[in-house]
């Protein structure tokens, strides 16, 4: 379970995020949205514990802030927009890295550490690439190997910064469905931002609906996904559709033809 | 809301799957049986370069009847059989310390510049970052100038001295400026340095007397005084090389970025300040001892990256070994070249290691592209 209460984020001289609440109970899946800028980012890199902020983040009743870090990665990832893969470092060395928290100074990678390594890695269907280089992977399968190590840590809480951006519409689906998944499974919680709405509204059981680093909405997915609250947000012309009952679609919509 | 139906069978991957990926990995981890051969190859040719040291030099020595002295002096062994007593001297009194010196010098150097490219995530760092070099020399300097003649303690303490008090500077300097920022420490770094070779100079431009024997010591050399100076750095070289071992994992992580690596639980901070101190202290006082041996710092850790693989579990442990080997053959060469004359060690070191590095780039290079 993760919560945040009045959550606010100075960077340099201008706050960024003013006092934004959550709530994600344990096995429960919140998706951050918002037009670019709107402070997605920021809310989870407050929630990492990795920005200085006002207000609190409690990670199962515990302060993120006043956690030790090694104790607080066991509990919580973190998956940034754009990770850093050194080119030359091996996807099975790459994946390892998500160990990093349960390992001691001076301690050796067990056979616990190992098999939780291949099995994220065969979640994500990269086992037959376990020791082709980062830098010769496609954008889809960087993307699916930082998925990994971040499942390889086997925290509790995933912090998912738009983590289908690089990926096409099957590996979307492949990708979500899989933390789906592991949500269900393992009780895992969620928080994720995600640009594609559909999507947010399909996997997501929370919306929080950013701008300009305030919350504009909050709620269930059809609280969220209305014509009005999104089109004036995102300043765009926007339609939700519900084809069938398959849940809430958003597309564009074309401007009016002229008369 | 209406969430993407959960498909009750969406498997845990099959047995067999991880089973396939173990053994791949385990295949894998033929890469790692090659980085145990290359760690075995580093010790051997660290041992050859060490008997090639020993045995080197205008009292020739034979490697059979030195192997069969050390024997010799195991405790609890009845092997081998000791050197008369003046060969003995040649060999423990002379040229075992300026060997042992060697070795540590070039693998204090190295590691620590690998220690220095992992923290500062700049493959141009080197161990004379931050002051090191130019606040030695200027500690020297200032010995040779104003202190008394022959000191040589003295000497080795000024430059440990200014080569401490010169990083302390620079970090001093950078955390005025901008907090923990890496670039504006190594420009603080840069900015020490210029300043502290600006008095040298105008300190020796006062002493122009002193000239070739300040110019001597920045050329680097590894004629000691026996054992003494060995035992002096010892201590020093000890801890620094032993935190970078000790870290070799972690900085693997600091290559994925400071937040990332924060977010995996490391203390970016902590370990950079401590993986600084401990280079720069190993670089100052193996300094202190031999003067500016260049190249070493920057070369090695590249050759094993290029060579073996870019984990600093490999590079620091395998930079150690090949760096000290590298400096025990360099100064073979240094002694032995123009005998009896001596070619300075920091001039040879770059005469044998640019050729050699060029060779290892353009094979590597070439491989990859």
């Amino acid at each position: 379970m993760i919560q945040a209460r009045a959550l606010s984020v100075t960077l340099g001289d201008s706050r960024v995020l003013h006092d934004v609440s959550l709530h994600v109970p344990s096995g429960g899946w919140l998706a951050l949205i918002g037009p670019n800028g709107a402070g997605k980012t920021t809310v989870l890199r407050a929630l990492a514990g990795l920005v200085p902020y006002d207000g609190t983040v409690k990670l199962s009743g515990e302060e993120v802030c006043a956690m030790k870090r090694r104790p607080r990665a066991r509990r919580l990832a973190y998956v940034p927009q754009s990770p850093q893969l050194p080119a030359e470092m091996s996807v099975w060395e790459y994946a390892s890295l998500g160990r990093t928290p349960h390992l001691g100074y001076l301690a050796r990678r067990s056979h616990d550490d190992e098999h939780a390594v291949e099995r994220a890695l065969a979640r994500l269907d990269l086992g037959s690439m376990s020791h082709r280089a980062l830098g010769t992977l496609s954008g889809g399968e960087r993307q699916r190997v930082v998925l990994a190590r971040a499942i390889a840590q086997q925290a509790s809480v995933l912090l998912l910064d738009e983590p289908t951006s690089a990926l096409d519409v099957g590996r979307q689906q492949d990708v979500l469905e899989l933390v789906g998944e592991l949500r269900r499974r393992r009780s895992l919680t969620i928080v994720s931002a995600l640009h594609d709405l559909t999507l947010a509204g399909q996997y997501a059981q929370q919306l929080l609906l950013l701008d300009r680093g305030r919350t504009a909405a909050q709620g269930a997915v059809s609280d969220v996904l209305r014509e009005p609250l999104l089109g004036h947000h995102y300043r765009a012309r926007l339609r939700v559709g519900s084809p069938a009952g398959h849940g809430l679609i958003v597309t564009p919509r074309p401007p009016a033809s002229p008369a | 809301m209406s969430a993407r139906p959960d498909s009750a069978s969406a498997p845990a991957p099959p047995a067999a799957r991880v089973a396939a990926l173990s053994a791949r990995h385990r295949a894998a981890q033929l890469g790692g049986g090659l980085r145990l051969r290359w760690g075995l190859l580093g010790l051997a040719v660290l041992a050859a370069s060490l008997l090639a040291g020993l045995a080197i030099g205008p009292a020739s020595l034979s490697v059979g009847a030195i192997v069969s002295d050390i024997a010799s002096r195991l405790p609890g062994l009845r092997l081998g059989r000791r050197l008369d007593p003046l060969d003995g001297a040649v060999l423990w009194q002379i040229r075992a310390p300026r060997v042992v010196l060697g070795a540590i010098v070039g693998g204090t150097l190295a590691s620590s510049g690998a220690g220095y490219q992992a923290v500062f995530r700049n493959p141009l760092a080197e161990p004379y970052m931050l002051g090191v070099a130019a606040g030695a020399g200027l500690g020297a300097t200032a010995e040779i100038v104003y202190g008394p003649p022959g000191e040589r303690s003295l000497l080795i303490a000024m430059a440990f001295v200014g080569a401490l008090l010169a990083v302390a500077g620079a970090y001093a300097l950078g955390r005025s400026l901008s907090g923990r920022d890496i670039s504006t420490l190594i420009l603080a770094g840069i900015a020490i340095s210029l300043f502290l070779t600006a008095v040298q100079t105008f300190m020796l431009q006062q002493h122009t007397q002193s000239a070739a024997a300040v110019y001597a010591w920045l050329l680097g050399s590894l004629d000691t005084s026996g054992w003494s100076d060995v035992l002096l750095v010892a201590p020093y070289v000890a801890f620094s090389i032993a935190v970078l071992l000790a870290h070799r994992r972690v900085l693997d992580v600091l290559r994925l970025g400071d937040e990332e690596a924060e977010a995996l639980g490391v203390h970016v901070a902590r370990v950079r300040l401590l993986v600084v101190f401990a280079s720069t202290l190993g670089t100052a006082a193996v300094v202190s001892v031999s003067g500016l041996i260049g190249f070493v710092g920057v070369v090695l850790p590249h050759t094993v990256r290029l060579l073996i693989g870019a984990s600093y579990r490999v590079i620091i442990p395998l930079a150690t070994a090949f760096g000290a080997s590298f400096l025990v053959l360099a100064d073979i060469v240094s002694r032995t070249a123009l005998s009896p004359a001596e070619v300075p060690v920091g001039v040879m070191t770059a005469f044998v290691g640019a050729p050699c590095f060029a060779l290892v780039l353009r094979a590597t290079r070439s491989e990859t592209l």
